[in-house]
């Protein structure tokens, strides 16, 4: 079989190769590379240099009460709990917003920038902006306060933990989530483009109302965008890692995230003893974790509706 | 699928390189053979005629700039033969840089591409070793008669440990004063206070009460915009692990016992030590742990108090551009924050070691040496950040630490870096000697984030409870974390 490749087949294509052929290295070496390594690693007692042994231990102390399984799994739930919340408030209130903005009225091009405009900022300068904003002090000390509680201290209201407390922190984050909605936003407005405004006339000519036409027109037609949101907001959730460098851990450990947790074991710090094995064995249960969700999303998508359908 | 066969096939030889070339397993060092090995290239009789390599990595932040660029300076004056390559990384990702420079030499075992010396602290110290970078130096300490850690401070000998090894040539003693601001002191219409002899804990509460009081009332415009009004009193990094360690030790608590027993939590002390802050923070005197990087109310002119070691002492003078410091800084040494007897104050240091794999062994050694000679001391002592680790040189009139080449004021207490430093004087190290090596960074932090969890998120009333819970949780931490790797 190879003879024949190389004789025919190579022969034919080897120009294309050639073009294809920094980009086929850059994978194996960037992409394929690393991965493989990892699952190397996460056999052995890699300690960032290299290895003594191929052993199951880090999987052992993964799956182990006494080990990593209560911290991981803590991780893992708490992951969990952002993802299934922040990817269903933004996807509804995105799509609220996008069925406001879709309508033609006089200058909503500016409305429309204006509610993207916030995606602009880096994730780190908006988290420190919120950080700034939700700021809290749990002793009462007024001058301490963020310009929210400062607020509600002026409108003689109590003021709110937000990120201070273990009990808000989650519902905080994802508050200040919804600063990305803009994101979400564009792609709405760009799927809503792909319904034909035949469907619209003639529901209307049928006396479907708005909410008539958003439940049986709208819906049903953008559900293969609500398909590709729900599946990369999710990958994209259990794989969140840009809090930390605003929020670190949270308090009592109510944002430590699982691909937080990872990088922790990995490279937590210069103050401890790392365990690059143990992370990778993280990653890989990540992964694999990541990959059974996929793959059930895709197994139950008969609900989503493809123009070609 | 015909198409994808020959990517395929590039893809399964790259994955088979990386499975013969990388996934190479190895044993673990064998200590003992390497260190034997380093000693016998090591020519211990070498003199200033040495000719030779040197190559050595640091920070490249100005205070540590200024730190290797003296004890090279005066190492080049010594051995004018050895050429020295001094590479410097940016601070903030320096040791994982190194790290993955080893990461790499190891790798290709090209170790010659490696430092022979690299600056540390102790707290790097666990990972380093886990990844066979840095030598144990007192291997060679024993075998080399004309060096001996006995005149050095002893504390800073005992800070450059880990496990029994001693991994870290300790360069200075830094130990926690009180740096005060003159001018805010004229301002407030306060004396200025006794900088010989420690606060006493009740003087330094009045001091508090009275400087915060004037600071908020009369809101003085600073050099720098804003007032004082928006400061504090005490301007302190309380998160930071010697500055905890410290004040946990003032009120007679500790980490753990001589056996090695967490005892974070018998009694009060611990508590008390945190209420301390508590307190303190409440009432507007010092800020919150962790709340920023101390030095920002005292450099803006808004803290007339900063806890803080000798080591940034350059970088506090050069952030007054607007004023001369040389006329507003005074020093004292660290106030008592509890009864006379618990005493104690928060000591450290940094240092430089030696590459496990070390190229040049006979440069490297002298090197490291000469960092504790009195030349290099003297060197490091004229740039005005350091307090000698040479013993001899700490209390000598005419070391040139106490006479360094920054502007200071003439009435300037150099005797505050060293005040009671034989016996009161405590490093982490005390507590991370006795518990095994791999718990010593867990439970560190515990001992930080028990801190800053019990000031910072406990309300201003009906804390105590809360507190003591905090308390009770790290000990279960703490000495779960120990039991699991002894």
């Amino acid at each position: 079989m190879i003879k024949r490749l190389s004789k025919t087949y190579i022969k034919d294509s080897v120009s294309a190769y050639v073009f294809l052929l920094p980009v086929i290295i850059g994978i194996a070496l960037f992409t394929a590379y690393p991965i493989f390594m990892s699952l190397f690693y996460s056999f052995s007692d890699f300690n960032g240099s290299y290895a003594t042994t191929i052993h199951l231990d880090n999987y052992k102390e993964l799956f182990s009460l006494d080990g990593e399984l209560i911290p991981f799994m803590s991780s893992l739930g708490k992951t969990f709990i952002y993802v299934i919340c922040s990817t269903t408030a933004n996807l509804v209130l995105s799509y609220l917003l996008a069925l406001f903005l879709r309508k033609n009225i006089k200058g909503i091009r500016i409305i429309r920038l204006l509610c993207y405009m916030p995606c602009l900022i880096p994730g780190l300068a908006s988290g420190l902006i919120w950080r700034d904003a939700f700021k809290y002090n749990a002793m009462g000390l007024v001058q301490n306060y963020g310009i929210f509680n400062t607020w509600f201290h002026k409108l003689g209201l109590p003021a709110f933990p937000f990120f201070e407390s273990a009990q808000t922190a989650m519902f905080s984050l994802i508050l200040s989530g919804m600063w990305g909605l803009g994101g979400g936003l564009i792609m709405w407005l760009a799927a809503f483009e792909n319904v034909s405004p035949e469907l619209y006339e003639s529901a209307s000519l049928d006396g479907a109302g708005y909410w008539r036409q958003v439940f049986s027109i709208t819906i049903p037609l953008t559900t293969n965008m609500l398909f590709y949101n729900l599946i990369t907001s999710m990958i994209g959730g259990l794989q969140v890692f840009g809090t930390f460098a605003t929020y670190g851990v949270g308090t009592d450990e109510s944002l430590y995230f699982v691909v937080i947790r990872i990088y922790n074991t990995a490279f937590g710090g210069n103050l401890g003893v790392n365990n690059e094995a143990l992370a990778c064995a993280m990653s890989w249960i990540l992964f694999l974790v990541i990959g059974l969700f996929t793959a059930i999303m895709f197994k139950t998508n008969k609900w989503v509706k493809y123009s070609d359908e | 699928m015909k198409k994808f066969r020959f990517a395929g096939l590039i893809l399964a030889v790259v994955m088979l390189f990386g499975l013969f070339g990388g996934c190479t397993l190895r044993d673990p060092l064998d200590i003992d053979a390497e260190m034997q090995k380093i000693i016998d290239r090591i020519d211990f009789k070498a003199d200033s005629s040495h000719t030779g390599k040197l190559r050595i990595y640091a920070q490249s932040k100005p205070t540590e700039l200024l730190a290797i660029n003296a004890f090279v300076g005066s190492f080049k004056l010594k051995y004018p033969n050895i050429e020295v390559d001094l590479k410097t990384f940016v601070a903030d990702s320096y040791i994982d840089t190194i790290k993955k420079e080893h990461s790499a030499a190891d790798s290709s075992q090209k170790y010659d591409e490696m430092a022979d010396v690299f600056w540390l602290t102790n707290e790097t110290i666990p990972s380093l070793v886990n990844m066979e970078m840095i030598a144990p130096i007192s291997y060679i300490d024993l075998v080399d008669d004309s060096f001996s850690t006995d005149a050095l401070v002893d504390s800073m000998v005992r800070d450059s440990m880990f496990g029994g090894q001693m991994y870290m040539m300790p360069r200075d003693y830094n130990q926690f004063v009180m740096f005060y601001n003159k001018w805010l002191f004229e301002k407030c219409g306060v004396d200025e206070i006794d900088n010989v002899e420690a606060l006493s804990a009740e003087e330094l509460e009045g001091l508090m009460y009275r400087l915060h009081g004037i600071m908020a009332s009369n809101k003085f415009t600073t050099p720098y915009g804003g007032n004082t009004g928006e400061g504090q009193v005490i301007d302190c990094n309380w998160a930071w692990g010697s500055v905890a360690y410290g004040l946990y030790r003032m009120f007679g608590a500790d980490v753990v016992d001589n056996e090695g027993n967490v005892i974070f939590g018998n009694g009060d002390a611990t508590y008390n030590a945190i209420e301390w802050v508590k307190k303190s923070v409440y009432n507007g005197y010092t800020p919150e742990p962790g709340e920023q990087s101390s030095g920002g109310f005292f450099t803006q002119y808004k803290a007339p108090f900063l806890i803080e070691t000798r080591a940034v002492l350059t970088d506090l003078i050069k952030s007054d551009s607007k004023n001369n410091w040389a006329e507003h800084i005074g020093v004292a040494p660290m106030p008592e924050l509890s009864t006379s007897e618990n005493y104690s104050v928060g000591a450290g240091c940094s240092g430089y070691g030696m590459y496990q794999h070390v190229t040049n062994a006979t440069e490297a050694w002298l090197f490291l040496k000469h960092v504790v000679s009195v030349e290099g001391q003297e060197a490091f002592g004229k740039t005005g950040n350091s307090v000698p680790v040479l013993e001899s040189l700490l209390e000598k009139e005419d070391a040139a630490w106490r006479h360094p080449e920054a502007d200071l004021p003439d009435d300037f207490n150099h005797d505050a870096f060293i005040y009671k430093y034989k016996d009161k004087s405590c490093v982490m190290s005390d507590f991370k000697s006795k518990i095994p090596a791999k718990s010593v960074a867990r439970v560190a932090a515990v001992m930080q984030s028990t801190l800053t969890s019990s000031v910072n998120q406990t309300p201003a009333t009906g804390y105590e409870a809360r507190i003591k819970k905090n308390i009770s949780d790290s000990v279960k931490t703490m000495e779960k974390e120990i039991a699991k790797y002894r």
